[in-house]
């Protein structure tokens, strides 16, 4: 499969216009459309600072599980909103006549996993 | 991965800054504490800190850990500078980073594979005693001010965060300090301060090269002791790389960490600094603080220079009891209290692994001989339980007249012995065929196993047959790269 058109969304005010224009290349190239959505679940900026500064009993462990439960959460949401965006644009692509579009839901940083992808794709169309 | 790239950097600006500003202020105790240890003047370690922190910023594999001058590269000095004085550790401290630097190319990081779980606990459980150890000095023949002091510190070390606001927004470490150096510093108690135990830094460091004689007989003085920083360091620092990669789930570049934590040594070295490694206590905090990127050890080490430059007289005014108050903090953080509560999940062998490094390292003091026993004891032990994965079962093919054995599973070192008891040699028979297509014969020990048994049962006169031994013996040669082809696992693993 090296002839897809592949469209990255990621709900920006700019995932309509990926859309419209990946459907459009789809059918002009009668290619097979594949949205792909990339979940990045580990933010650089950490979302709370702690500057008690001390280490407690287990403060390792306790630290661990305390990352990772953020982390947790922070995924399930992303991976909700982003099935609800790919169907979405799964939805404006049929209306737009593109026969049978795909979805792809995947973990990771953005730029890493459209390289990774990047064998199979014949057009990428970003935002 | 670029040495510059942004995310590496500034990625995270407010949270490294912050947390930089926390880990700089909780480096000041512990690097005097360390000089203490080994018996060198306070600045040695705080020039140590600040070169190896801000060297390591731009040279680490592991953005967001912390390294400075540690606990358990000063124990392994202390005999160095009793004998010979502060210049030969300067010395060995640039020899510690030549050799990191030389480890780095040759890839040993990548060692630490063998290094098993429950080595690395009981690594961090006797670093944690020996940070504790360490402070037992300053806590006997003392007068009862000390103990009080002692006590209100870590009081305030661990009460400190729960007041609300102020709690989480200023390190209780700082706060006890502070409090303690008002106390003594109005009170005027007869305890002994920061100032006692020798020369804290008056000026920015500056390049010197140390005054030992060029000759061999330096070498061979400083050698020993820089191979042993050289072990102790780079294991402390994968370990600590480690725990960062699964705070942050990040991946972490452990062979540049190497050369990284080599040139930081020689620059500690060149600075007048000992030699150190990360800081497991200290990278925990900073990550706990918020702290991610290459930034916040570059603002650790800045500040802990500012801050001690500037601020000398205050620092020296620092009673000792507040120090020995943040070391005793660092050694519980330290320390794995989960791995006392899994003492009674885990298999006896892993326990003794665990408690033989702890012991190991506690009575020498050297975790490089810790992690070898342990090392040692978890290979043994794996052989060990390898080897009775054999199973060698028989059948009369015609009574009397011949009779085949076949044997599966793995036949080395450990196991060579119950593979050759397995025969039946009493038995008067004329033919034995040895099926070994399920078998598999990883050593040359096993390959002589497999002869003595031939010969024994010809000079008993019985003719032997050995079934698949092409493939059985096929593992005996070392480089048996299968790993990446499955189809060659899959004809390895067949039998099972």
């Amino acid at each position: 499969m090296t002839d897809q058109v592949l469209a990255a969304i990621d709900g920006s005010q700019f995932s309509e216009g990926i859309c419209d224009y990946a459907a459009w290349a789809s059918l002009a190239m009668s290619a097979p459309l594949t949205f792909v959505h990339v979940v990045d679940n580990h933010s650089e900026v950490p979302e709370e600072q702690n500057l008690s500064g001390n280490l407690r009993f287990g403060a390792r462990e306790r630290l661990m599980k305390e990352l990772s439960e953020l982390d947790e959460q922070r995924a399930k949401v992303n991976r909700e909103q982003g099935k609800w965006m790919l169907e979405a644009a799964k939805a404006r692509a049929l209306e737009e006549g593109v026969s049978d579009p795909m979805t792809r839901q995947l973990n990771g940083t953005l730029v890493e996993t459209l390289v990774e992808l990047e064998k199979n794709m014949r057009l990428l169309v970003v935002g | 991965m670029s040495l510059y790239t942004k995310q590496e950097w500034f990625s995270n600006i407010k949270g490294d800054t912050l947390s930089g500003i926390v880990v700089a202020l909780a480096l000041i105790p512990e690097a005097i504490a360390f000089s203490i240890i080994a018996g060198v003047d306070p600045k040695v370690g705080l020039y140590a800190s600040f070169c190896i922190a801000v060297i390591i910023a731009f040279t680490g594999g592991r953005p967001g850990m912390i390294s400075a001058a540690t606990g358990a590269m000063a124990l392994l000095m202390v005999t160095l500078v009793r004998e010979h004085g502060l210049e030969y550790l300067l010395a060995a401290t640039l020899l510690t980073g030549v050799l990191q630097i030389i480890a780095g190319y040759l890839k040993l990081a990548d060692l630490m594979r063998f290094v098993s779980r429950s080595v690395v606990t009981g690594f961090v459980n006797a670093l944690a005693i020996l940070i504790f150890m360490a402070q037992l000095p300053e806590l006997t023949d003392v007068t009862w001010h000390v103990y009080a002091m002692t006590l209100a510190g870590l009081g305030i070390i661990y009460l400190f965060p729960y007041l609300p606001v102020i709690g989480k927004s200023i390190p209780s470490p700082l706060v006890c300090i502070v409090v303690l150096t008002a106390v003594y510093m109005i009170s005027g108690m007869d305890i002994r301060s920061v100032g006692d135990m020798g020369e804290l830094p008056d000026t920015l460091p500056v390049f010197l090269w140390p005054s030992v004689p060029l000759t061999l007989e330096t070498l061979w003085i400083i050698l020993p002791y820089a191979m042993m920083l050289t072990v102790v360091g780079l294991l402390e620092s994968m370990m600590t790389a480690t725990i960062v990669d699964d705070l942050t789930d990040t991946p972490s570049n452990k062979n540049r960490e190497c050369k990284g934590q080599g040139i930081a040594n020689i620059g500690a070295g060149l600075m007048g600094g000992m030699a150190g490694c990360a800081m497991i206590g200290q990278s925990v905090i900073n990550i706990k603080s918020g702290g991610r990127t290459r930034l916040s050890a570059l603002i650790a080490g800045v500040v802990l220079l500012m801050l001690v430059v500037f601020l000398s007289d205050l620092v020296s005014q620092i009673p000792m009891a507040a120090l020995v108050a943040v070391m005793i903090m660092v050694s519980i953080g330290t320390f794995s209290w989960e791995s006392i509560r899994d003492l009674k999940k885990h298999p006896l062998s892993t326990n003794i692994v665990m408690l033989a490094t702890v012991a190991v390292t506690v009575s020498t003091h050297n975790l490089a001989i810790g992690v070898f026993v342990g090392v040692l004891l978890a290979a043994l032990f794996f052989a060990n339980k390898v080897g009775n994965i054999l199973y060698i079962g028989s059948r009369e093919i015609e009574a009397g007249k011949e009779r085949e054995y076949q044997v599966v599973g793995q036949v080395f070192f450990a196991s060579s012995e119950r593979f050759t008891a397995a025969f039946d040699l009493k038995e008067s028979i004329e033919k034995v065929t040895i099926d070994l297509s399920r078998a598999h014969f990883w050593d040359v020990t096993a390959v002589q196993a497999l002869d003595r048994v031939v010969i024994k049962f010809r000079r008993e006169g019985t003719e032997v047959e050995l079934v698949g031994l092409s493939e059985a013996s096929a593992t005996v040669v070392d480089r048996y790269a299968v790993h990446n082809d499955p189809e060659a696992v899959e004809k390895l693993m067949g039998g099972h």
